[in-house]
């Protein structure tokens, strides 16, 4: 039984560690030659981790060999546009000027109510509001809404002075100063600590989340402090 | 560039570790068949009591190296290994020659496929 345990954690630790060599590109957006190598690892680890005949090394080493192949495709992918198309191919214009590509289509086997769908869950329901669609790499669809179906912009309205928007300043979490994020905002524990006293508040450590956006505006809300709606 | 240069380190550490894994358990082969080309001899000319001396050094010699032949090699191997070992042990304690003779072969046989499976060769790889 413990054997099973250490086998387990010392796969979990492997999967874990060449997840993280492979960068965040892996658990987010997958590019094919991805998901092959992130089908192939769980298998790889769950094999070895129950049947304990296998040496545990059956199951690392072909882990890490796939790990090494897949870092190393990807170098050389960001140097060689020729291997970057052959490992992850091109995107596809499925609509262009407003006009659906067919023969586009039918070269990914993408149907009508495919496109469709996808052109929904991105909120156009009307495909006439589309001016160009590009199916990416990674299997999801990028959209350019034509100049009557866009959102209005800052320009479109002529405002003379849009507001700033900056990211936020997290300077409390959990009832523990953020030292980096202080910095950041050019600010110190005094003030932070006089901020606090202003709004009722004795202690740092009663606040759940205190953060500072681009205008100066502090959010403050202390520990068990909830909705009272809820 | 950081996770390039841990997958180059892994990746020499990899092809290094599996050659010099295939010449060692190449040469805990070749030790193996010589105990039992030795263990062999006495146990065809019926000197059953340094038959059991060879077999006891075989015994050590398997206790010492069995980390090693476990961590790439398989397990049922090992113990089909152990297991013939013991056979033979008892068939040499009972002054059995043919069994023990027979015994020793198919230890021969296996020491002899310890490394195959680690060999460069497109059987493996097929």
């Amino acid at each position: 039984m413990l054997v099973l345990v250490i086998r387990t954690l010392i796969l979990y630790s492997t999967v874990v560690l060449s997840l993280r060599i492979m960068g965040k590109r892996q658990i987010g957006e997958m590019q094919p030659s991805e998901l092959v190598v992130a089908i192939m690892i769980s298998d790889l680890a769950a094999i070895p981790m129950q049947a304990i005949d296998l040496p545990l090394l059956a199951g690392i080493v072909p882990v890490l060999t796939l790990v090494i192949t897949e870092v190393i495709m990807s170098y050389i992918s960001l140097k060689s546009a020729t291997i970057r198309r052959f490992i992850t191919g091109e995107p596809s214009v499925v609509i262009y000027n407003g006009h659906i590509n067919e023969k586009e289509l039918k070269k990914l086997r993408f149907n009508m109510n495919d496109l469709l769908e996808e052109l929904r869950a991105n909120n156009f329901y009307d495909i006439a509001d589309v001016a160009f669609a590009v199916l990416e790499t990674n299997g999801k669809l990028s959209i350019v809404p034509k100049d009557t179906s866009r959102p209005v912009t800052v320009e479109d309205l002529n405002i003379k002075n849009p507001k700033h928007s900056s990211l936020p300043f997290t300077l409390i979490m959990d009832g523990e100063i953020n030292q980096a994020e202080m910095t950041r905002c050019g600010r110190n524990n005094a003030w932070l600590e006089n901020e606090l006293k202003k709004r009722g508040i004795d202690s740092i450590k009663d606040v759940l989340l205190a953060s500072m956006s681009g205008d100066n505006t502090l959010y403050i809300q202390k520990k068990g402090e909830e909705d009272k709606g809820v | 560039m950081r996770s390039l240069i841990i997958s180059l380190v892994l990746a020499a550490v990899i092809l290094t570790g599996g050659i010099f894994y295939t010449s060692m358990i190449e040469d805990i082969s070749d030790d193996f068949s010589q105990i039992n080309s030795e263990l062999m001899y006495y146990v065809d000319k019926e000197d059953y009591q340094s038959a059991l001396g060879k077999a006891e050094e075989m015994k050590k010699y398997l206790d010492e190296k069995s980390t090693l032949l476990a961590a790439m090699g398989n397990h049922e191997e090992i113990d089909e290994i152990e297991g013939t070992l013991e056979e033979l042990t008892s068939y040499i304690k009972d002054e059995k020659k043919a069994d023990a003779g027979s015994k020793c072969s198919s230890l021969g046989f296996l020491f002899k496929h310890l490394p195959r499976n680690f060999k460069l060769k497109a059987e493996n790889i097929l």
